[in-house]
């Protein structure tokens, strides 16, 4: 009798946590796959060449997705985050050649990165649609800025100069900063209102609204932390390369979406929202891209596979028959 | 339901993953080009950033460099760049693949070049298919790279001179008689060589009105394509109905032709309107719809053998064995295909080895043919000859 009642709490422990066990499960999985599949190959994933690899691979993704938890617990996703990524990095590129002063680029992106999200997170309460409207506008007005930048510039490729970026190339600053982020991110979403009332937001509006919560000022606060930490990938994408091009952050917000959902991450948002889905995801979507070339995959099945394991994860995460998908 | 398809995909998933694991000893034929062995003592990988991953020159050049690569002793391996040539992104993508054995690179997209070369130092690099302006170009952010000995150079992507291809274009226009044209092109910072053609033909143009008794009309300004088809609403206007061609200095079959046909099914336009353009598609309807009277009627393109030269230069580099003529990286003109006639599109459709099927096997240049260009099998091959044998190559190959 008690093994039946232990069996039952396995059983209703695993249902309850499915999404968390998939996701850890399959980052595991990569892991050992990838370790004894390398090793065969007479490579390995854990070289010091290809964990630096692993790390530039994971970084700018990462410090998005950290930044997208607080959107994505709302229930809503924000489709601008690449071509914010591209006009920032341009930004940076263009002021840092103009003054030489890297910060005062950052801090420019920094304002607009924060009007940007204000509009975003108040215009959905405020016009009464869905916000992921607002950030389609936020797209489409973007993507005409950076084509006019770079018409003007007559090139599509623009590189800093006379800037000392080495640093942003250190896959141990790269794991700082990251490590920083989610340090910060995480105790504003588990130890604060801001993290409870987004969480209570996505898990019931209208409750939480009853409750005497400010809707619009708790819509609005996440996008200002994911403006924040779009600026800091946007240093890390740019600094990769020393360089930004009208196509840079191109298809970021799937990236952004892949990852939250490797991750474990409930697309309708609510209490269940982690932080950590945004780096097992990361990492699990990195891990693939830096993996697979090594084993012998050819790229054109990467993508292919890359494809099976999100929808392999999605079917056995998405726990809800309607209202799956943000707004 | 859905945990069972899970499954079923994972399952799938898996065997997928072990039956590509062990594709290294199993493609060597055209099935699957990605990745082709090589003899036993192989002398390294020769990765293929491409800018390409479908289409009719995708095929062939997965096909063809891996072939000579595996006649010269190298495994190959194809790499995506960017699709928008983005430096990090082509950056992401070499790292990704880049293994203890890699040796070369041969580069269609230029994008993060630099920093390819500053993380690998050791990699030879060349260009291919390119018009590589960030090493080659007006404003070149790259241009560091001539000064480094692992950069061999740069296989253009039709001439190098403006001035030669607006030529072709416009003796054309001339051949056939227009008298009322359009132009369209690529945004200048993307393609800044297809808008210096553009000024280019328009000054011949310019020129040829000034004594001729019937002068060119050239409608409007260039049009400017956004990377998307021409717009329907272009054949609205009335002065873009009775026009006897269109210059598209782009890949027109793709952006230009598909809006052209719709009109001419609808009535809007002139019937006989024709194209003058660049690109090859092998698709059935359009080879169909090319040739004299026809409305595609010109087509310029790299002729798409002309791919050996990179291979040739990095299997140069990397057995340190270098044409003893060569004197420096430079951006050289490929073989140009200039298809301008019922027969010589009749010959690129059935004879070449990107027509109707694409075949290695009909390529104008077999190993055969070609192996003596190779420092590392002929001692005496020189540079010169490697590019004067490139640049030869042309339509007339395939109507042999």
């Amino acid at each position: 009798m008690a093994d039946v009642k232990e069996k039952q709490t396995i059983g209703q422990w695993l249902k309850k946590n499915s999404s968390s066990v998939a996701s850890i499960g399959g980052l595991l999985f990569c892991i050992i796959f990838f370790t004894i599949g390398t090793g065969i190959k007479g490579e390995s994933i854990w070289s010091a060449a290809k964990l630096a690899n692993l790390m530039s691979n994971v970084i700018v993704t990462a410090l998005m997705s950290v930044g997208a938890v607080f959107i994505y617990s709302l229930g809503n996703m924000d489709v601008s985050i690449g071509k914010q990524i591209g006009l920032y990095a341009t930004l940076l590129v263009l002021i840092g050649n103009a003054t030489g002063k890297l910060w005062l680029a950052i801090l420019v992106c920094l304002a607009i990165a924060v009007i940007i999200g204000v509009i975003n997170g108040a215009a959905g309460e405020i016009l009464h649609m869905y916000s992921v409207i607002s950030s389609v506008v936020f797209m489409m007005i973007l993507t005409g800025v950076s084509t006019i930048i770079y018409a003007k510039i007559g090139t599509r490729n623009i590189i800093l100069r006379d800037i000392d970026l080495h640093l942003f190339k250190s896959p141990w600053f790269m794991l700082l900063v990251l490590v920083i982020e989610t340090a910060v991110i995480s105790y504003f979403f588990y130890f604060t209102k801001f993290g409870k009332y987004a969480r209570a937001i996505g898990a019931n509006q209208t409750a939480t609204s009853q409750s005497g919560v400010d809707v619009i000022k708790y819509r609005v606060i996440p996008y200002v932390f994911l403006a924040v930490c779009l600026v800091a990938a946007s240093l890390f994408q740019m600094g990769y390369t020393g360089a930004a091009s009208d196509s840079t952050g191109t298809g970021f917000e799937m990236n952004v979406m892949v990852a939250l959902i490797l991750g474990g991450m409930p697309l309708n948002g609510g209490m269940k929202s982690r932080v950590s889905c945004a780096i097992i995801g990361a990492f699990t979507f990195s891990l693939l891209a830096v993996g697979l070339p090594i084993i012998g995959v050819p790229a054109r099945v990467t993508f292919i596979i890359k494809a099976v394991i999100f929808l392999v994860v999605v079917l056995i995460t998405c726990r809800k028959k309607t209202g799956v998908l943000p707004r | 339901m859905k945990k069972v398809i899970a499954l079923l995909l994972a399952l799938a998933m898996v065997f997928a993953l072990v039956a590509c694991g062990s594709s290294d000893t199993a493609a060597t034929g055209n099935d699957d080009t990605s990745s082709v062995s090589a003899p036993a003592e192989s002398k390294g990988k020769i990765l293929y950033l491409s800018n390409l991953n479908s289409g009719c020159s995708y095929d062939f050049y997965v096909s063809y460099l891996p072939m000579i690569c595996e006649q010269l002793g190298y495994k190959f391996e194809v790499v995506y760049g960017d699709m928008f040539n983005d430096p990090a992104g082509n950056l992401a993508a070499v790292k990704n693949a880049y293994t203890s054995d890699v040796v070369g690179l041969i580069a269609c997209e230029d994008g993060g070049l630099g920093s390819i070369m500053e993380e690998y130092p050791d990699l030879y690099v060349v260009g291919c298919l390119s018009d590589m302006d960030s090493v080659f170009g007006e404003n070149p952010v790259n241009a560091a790279l001539l000064q480094n000995d692992h950069f061999l150079g740069n296989l253009s992507d039709g001439l190098v001179d403006p001035v030669a291809q607006a030529k072709g274009y416009f003796d054309e226009v001339v051949a056939r008689g227009y008298k009322k044209i359009s132009v369209m092109n690529f945004p200048v910072y993307a393609y800044p060589k297809q808008t210096a053609i553009v000024a280019n033909l328009m000054q011949m143009i310019a020129d040829y009105n000034a004594t001729a008794a019937e002068p060119i009309e050239v409608v409007g300004e260039p049009v400017v394509l956004q990377f998307s088809p021409l717009e329907d609403s272009y054949f609205m206007e009335a002065a873009n109905q009775d026009l006897d061609a269109i210059v598209g200095v782009c890949a027109g079959t793709t952006f230009i032709y598909p809006t052209m046909l719709a009109a001419k099914a609808n009535g809007t336009i002139n019937p006989d309107m024709q194209l003058i353009t660049g690109g090859f598609e092998n698709d059935p309807d359009l080879l169909a719809d090319c040739g004299d009277d026809k409305t595609i009627v010109y087509l310029s393109i790299s002729t798409v053998e002309s791919v050996l030269w990179p291979v040739a230069m990095l299997d140069a580099a990397i057995s340190g064995t270098m044409y003893p003529d060569f004197t420096g990286p430079e951006s050289i003109d490929p073989g140009l295909c200039v298809i301008n006639s019922t027969a010589e599109f009749e010959a690129m459709a059935n004879s070449s080895p990107i027509g109707l099927t694409v075949d290695i096997s009909k390529a104008q240049v077999q190993w055969d043919d070609m192996k003596d260009l190779f420092i590392s099998v002929n001692p005496d091959a020189t540079y010169a000859n490697l590019v004067s044998f490139v640049q030869s190559l042309a339509v007339d190959g395939y109507m042999k």
